[in-house]
């Protein structure tokens, strides 16, 4: 009594060709996002970040004690960030400056709101923040603890009186970095390449002085 | 100018437009911005909202809305062309290997269901052939039966389902109480008898039923077998386009639009509100499954994240209920369709000036006259009744 498939005008050639579009949308599903994963791997330079945090950061705005940062290490050296860096530190010293030079300087990368904007920060110490040579810092959004994407902009600071402080092995009488933020970028690219979890600790900083005019 | 205006401004109010085209494409815009402002950070985004200028803030509203009427309108003219795909009669189900077999899962499930109702009623005469075999015995002997005889004739009776054939049935029925004829009187045996007969008329009934629900079903669900579709929705709008020409001889596909004309408001508001909820549940599903492609594809690019795969699975899943909703949209708009014919042919074909008929048979045969002429251009000589005030 039951109607074969035969009787149903079921072809065998279209069945296993039925089969094989299915698989090849699967495969093609599948290919496109490993290459979507290969690439932003290979796009975005390897960071890792230990430290995140954050308040809204305007032109002279001064890191407080109850400021976090986003600490990252270990930048790719080939990644297209030292290329722009390197641009702008060496704008900023009205000299050429190549990649190993960055690499050596010590500098931080902070963000803020407005783009291409440039502006001091002045931080007064830096005692138990663990910031040192070769650091790069986010500042992000004040009491949320995450980046916006968006907005940032990676500020290069030059952290001359710290390296200035250890070169001389003195205890660095006036431990005030001056932050220039002249840099902007893509934070999400950044930080969608970290190694690690994003982790959020305060950065104890003591009060700020008044900041320094540009 | 300022008419033609007018009516544009007063199209997008209409409910089919609103409804059908407008709230899918704002939902799937709103989608799409929600899942990138997910993706960069709902608060980011919201401050780079409110950093906007305000004239940014007065412009980029307009711009959205706009963009979102355009799009609603695409989908709107899309429509033709949305019903085919889903209906399995364009790309990506035809003509291509899917398509075919979905088409041949289609064509079996219509066989076998058709073989089912076309099955005869086999309690039809039970309970005639149970009277017929017990006539004869009746009062062939006057033994009466006891309790415990009865209970045991009870007891292999009660073995019996309507499930089971009906030679095993009779089978039952001979060796458990017709044979017990031969040995105890029918008066006795009366009460057994009577629940015998009850029970194959309850059978009957039941069975009668459920052949007529089978036949219901298949006639709304599936054309003839040599317009089957690949997709259940493509049946479904088969079955009510075969119906006008299987019933009167009206080719539907040509005389649908002469017949919205003579349809009342009160009905045509109702093929227009069914219509509406189709294209609605259509328009979700494409755009679902538009959703899923971009997730699928296009997502990994912009952040490789997994919730890409979630996405991509939610898009899916309400593409599946869109089309599940066109399914029971389109029953509805079919049943309309069918009450459409049933109701008004008559006026449409005093429209074409042709007398009322007498006899269906000659409903038929005026409808293939005037499709002859409309379809064909087959000019056959036929009989014009003349409307007061207008030549024939």
């Amino acid at each position: 009594m039951s109607v074969t498939w035969k009787e149903a005008g079921f072809r065998a050639r279209d069945g296993i060709l039925a089969v094989l579009t299915v698989a090849a949308v699967a495969a093609l599903a599948v290919w496109n996002a490993l290459s979507a994963l290969q690439v932003a791997k290979a796009k975005s330079p390897r960071l890792r970040i230990s430290a995140v945090a954050a308040r809204p950061l305007e032109a002279g705005t001064v890191l407080r004690e109850d400021d976090v940062v986003i600490r990252i290490r270990r930048v790719d050296p080939r990644s297209e960030f030292f290329d722009r860096t390197s641009q702008l530190i060496g704008r900023q010293l009205s000299r050429p400056v190549d990649r190993s030079e960055v690499l050596q300087t010590g500098m931080l990368v902070a963000s803020c709101f407005e783009e291409k904007i440039s502006f001091f920060i002045v931080v007064d110490g830096q005692a138990g923040s663990g910031l040192q040579r070769n650091d790069r810092v986010i500042l992000t959004r004040a009491g949320k603890q995450e980046v916006i994407p968006t907005m940032p902009i990676f500020t290069i600071v030059n952290v001359v009186d710290i390296e200035r402080a250890r070169d001389d092995k003195k205890p660095a009488p006036d431990r005030r970095l001056e932050l220039r933020a002249d840099y902007a970028a893509d934070a999400m690219r950044v930080l969608a390449a970290a190694d690690d979890a994003v982790k959020f600790i305060p950065l104890r900083l003591e009060r700020p002085t008044a900041p320094v005019a540009r | 100018m300022i008419k033609a205006l007018l009516d544009k401004v007063g199209g997008l109010l209409e409910k089919e437009f609103l409804f059908g085209s407008f709230l899918p494409a704002l939902v799937f815009a709103a989608a799409c911005v929600a899942t990138v402002a997910g993706i960069l950070g709902f608060e980011a985004s919201l401050t780079w909202i409110a950093q906007r200028g305000p004239v940014d803030k007065a412009v980029y509203p307009v711009v959205a809305a706009v963009a979102i009427i355009v799009f609603a309108y695409v989908l709107s003219g899309l429509r033709p062309l949305v019903l085919r795909c889903w209906s399995g009669e364009a790309f990506p189900l035809h003509p291509t290997p899917i398509g075919n077999v979905l088409k041949c899962i289609a064509r079996r499930d219509y066989l076998r269901r058709r073989q089912a109702s076309l099955q005869q009623n086999r309690w039809a005469d039970m309970a005639g052939w149970l009277q017929k075999g017990a006539q004869p015995k009746w009062t062939q002997v006057t033994n009466t039966a006891s309790s415990s005889d009865l209970k045991v004739i009870g007891e292999s009776l009660g073995r019996m389902s309507p499930t089971d054939t009906r030679a095993l049935v009779e089978q039952i029925v001979t060796t458990a109480f017709l044979d017990k004829l031969d040995s105890f009187s029918g008066e006795s045996l009366s009460g057994i008898y009577q629940l015998l007969k009850r029970r194959f008329i309850d059978w009957r009934d039941i069975e009668q039923s459920r052949l007529g629900t089978l036949h219901w079903q298949l006639d709304r669900e599936y054309g003839s077998i040599k317009n089957i579709r690949a997709t259940r929705l493509g049946n479904i709008i088969q079955a009510y386009t075969a119906y006008s020409f299987s019933r009167y001889g009206i080719e539907p596909e040509i005389f649908w639009p002469h017949l919205q004309t003579q349809i009342d408001e009160t009905f045509r508001n109702a093929l227009g509100d069914a219509r509406a909820l189709l294209d609605f549940a259509l328009n979700v599903a494409t755009l679902g499954t538009l959703y899923f492609f971009l997730a699928v594809f296009a997502g990994p690019w912009l952040d490789w994240s997994p919730i890409w795969f979630f996405l991509a699975a939610a898009g899916l899943a309400v593409a599946a209920t869109g089309y599940r909703i066109a399914i029971i949209a389109a029953d509805q708009f079919g049943g309309l369709f069918r009450a459409s014919f049933d109701l008004f042919r008559l006026k449409l074909l005093a429209a074409f000036h042709r007398k009322p008929p007498q006899k269906i048979t000659e409903e038929r045969d005026m409808w293939n006259e005037v499709s002859q002429l409309v379809l064909y251009g087959h000019t056959s000589d036929f009989e014009l009744t003349p409307v007061k005030g207008t030549a024939p």
